[in-house]
């Protein structure tokens, strides 16, 4: 099966291409990035042949590895590997675009909402839903994550601290990786090994 | 300092230590957005409500959202441009010391700590909102003990607890909970 990358096509037009699949993936998926990468993976594999499946998955890995934007890291490592820094931009732009502008108009919208009854109660329904939803986020995140009692311990301080006494994410996200880093390098036998790291 | 470059610095900070994905970084986006511009509770709720809704990935639109509303285009597209700038420093240097970055124990052992510190966070954010949304319009914690129905609004403690059943146990997408908890909330919360 050839399933090889098209190395043929010139670089502006491979850039191009880059910036259309993300744009269309970034246009297209609603509940975040991570929904994005099944669409991304058959544009760029399946249809346009410019990466490979092994480098397909590779970006996957590593988008979801890293801190920040997943579908700007995998656009970022996508565009890099296929096109260098051009390809990499316009991969990064594309993401970018579709969401800036949408949330641009919709604010703009919304900030018309009459102040009626219904819009309160709206409002407050929402507001519950949000609470909800990022509740059951900790939940199902730690049920992957705190597999160890040094992860909890951990988790717990960083609410306490964050909850109560207003301290801000840089410290705190830092302080719970020094702590593990620190705990496990002279421990390392009891570290959970690789599978709570990703996700 | 001005306000776009405030927004510029808090969100450059989010994606630095945005593990955990889209979600882990809203919450993060709430905590931080509260403490050093001001946002409310309120305005986070249209915040969430509108991600689901608005394409692209989750933390671009939550700072274009923020960035809008407290500092209005320039704050919109500083903050944009700030939670994806550490993207540009990770990826490359991923890239360019990928064995080793794989490989490496040490590295590894400060991640999961990292992760289980945005555990951490993204609890504080619930709580945050939780105890924002119990709340009745104008009414404070304080007078829980001398009006209890006055403070807080028993509907969306029952509303709460519905959401929180509906994904956790029965998996309904959150879209789905977000658009049928606003519609109950406009028809009963009024």
């Amino acid at each position: 099966m050839d399933r090889q990358p098209n190395r043929d096509a010139s670089r502006g037009r491979v850039c191009l291409r880059l910036f259309q699949v993300f744009f269309l993936a970034s246009s297209l998926t609603f509940a975040g990035g991570l929904a994005m990468l099944p669409l991304i993976r058959r544009d760029l594999v399946e249809r346009f042949r410019l990466v490979s499946d092994d480098d397909m998955t590779e970006a996957v890995t590593l988008s979801q590895t890293l801190p920040g934007i997943i579908a700007l890291n995998c656009a970022l490592y996508v565009g890099k590997r296929v096109a260098g820094w051009p390809g990499a931009l316009l991969a990064a732009l594309g993401t970018l675009l579709p969401a800036v502008a949408a949330m641009l108009a919709a604010v703009a919208l919304v900030s018309r909402l009459p102040d009626a009854p219904w819009v309160r109660g709206l409002l407050q329904g929402l507001r519950v839903a949000a609470a909800a939803l990022i509740l059951s986020m900790a939940v199902q995140l730690g049920r992957k994550v705190l597999v160890h009692p040094v992860f909890l311990g951990v988790a717990a301080l960083a609410f306490v601290l964050v909850a109560f006494f207003g301290v801000s994410v840089l410290p705190v996200v830092l302080g719970s990786g020094l702590a593990s880093l620190l705990y496990f390098r002279f421990r390392p036998r009891s570290f959970p090994g690789r599978k709570s790291g990703e996700a | 300092m001005p306000i776009p470059l405030i927004l510029f610095l808090l969100f450059f900070q989010i994606g630095l230590v945005g593990f955990g994905g889209g979600y882990a970084m809203i919450a993060m986006i709430l905590t931080e957005s509260a403490r050093a511009v001001g946002l409310t509770a309120a305005e986070f709720a249209q915040l969430s409500a509108l991600d689901l809704v608005i394409p692209g990935p989750i933390a671009i639109n939550a700072a274009t959202y923020v960035g809008f509303l407290k500092g209005g285009l320039p704050g919109a597209l500083l903050a944009s441009l700030g939670v994806s700038l550490a993207s540009f420093v990770y990826v490359p240097a991923a890239m360019a010391f990928l064995d080793r970055f794989q490989h490496s124990r040490i590295l590894q052992y400060g991640m999961a700590g990292a992760k289980a510190g945005a555990v951490g966070l993204i609890l504080s954010a619930a709580w945050l909102l939780t105890t924002g949304a119990f709340l009745r319009d104008g009414a404070a914690w304080a007078s829980l003990m001398e009006r209890p129905l006055e403070t807080v609004s028993p509907g969306a403690v029952v509303l709460f607890a519905v959401c929180l059943v509906s994904i956790l146990r029965f998996k309904v997408h959150p879209i789905l909970v977000t658009l049928g908890a606003g519609l109950a909330g406009a028809i009963l919360l009024r």
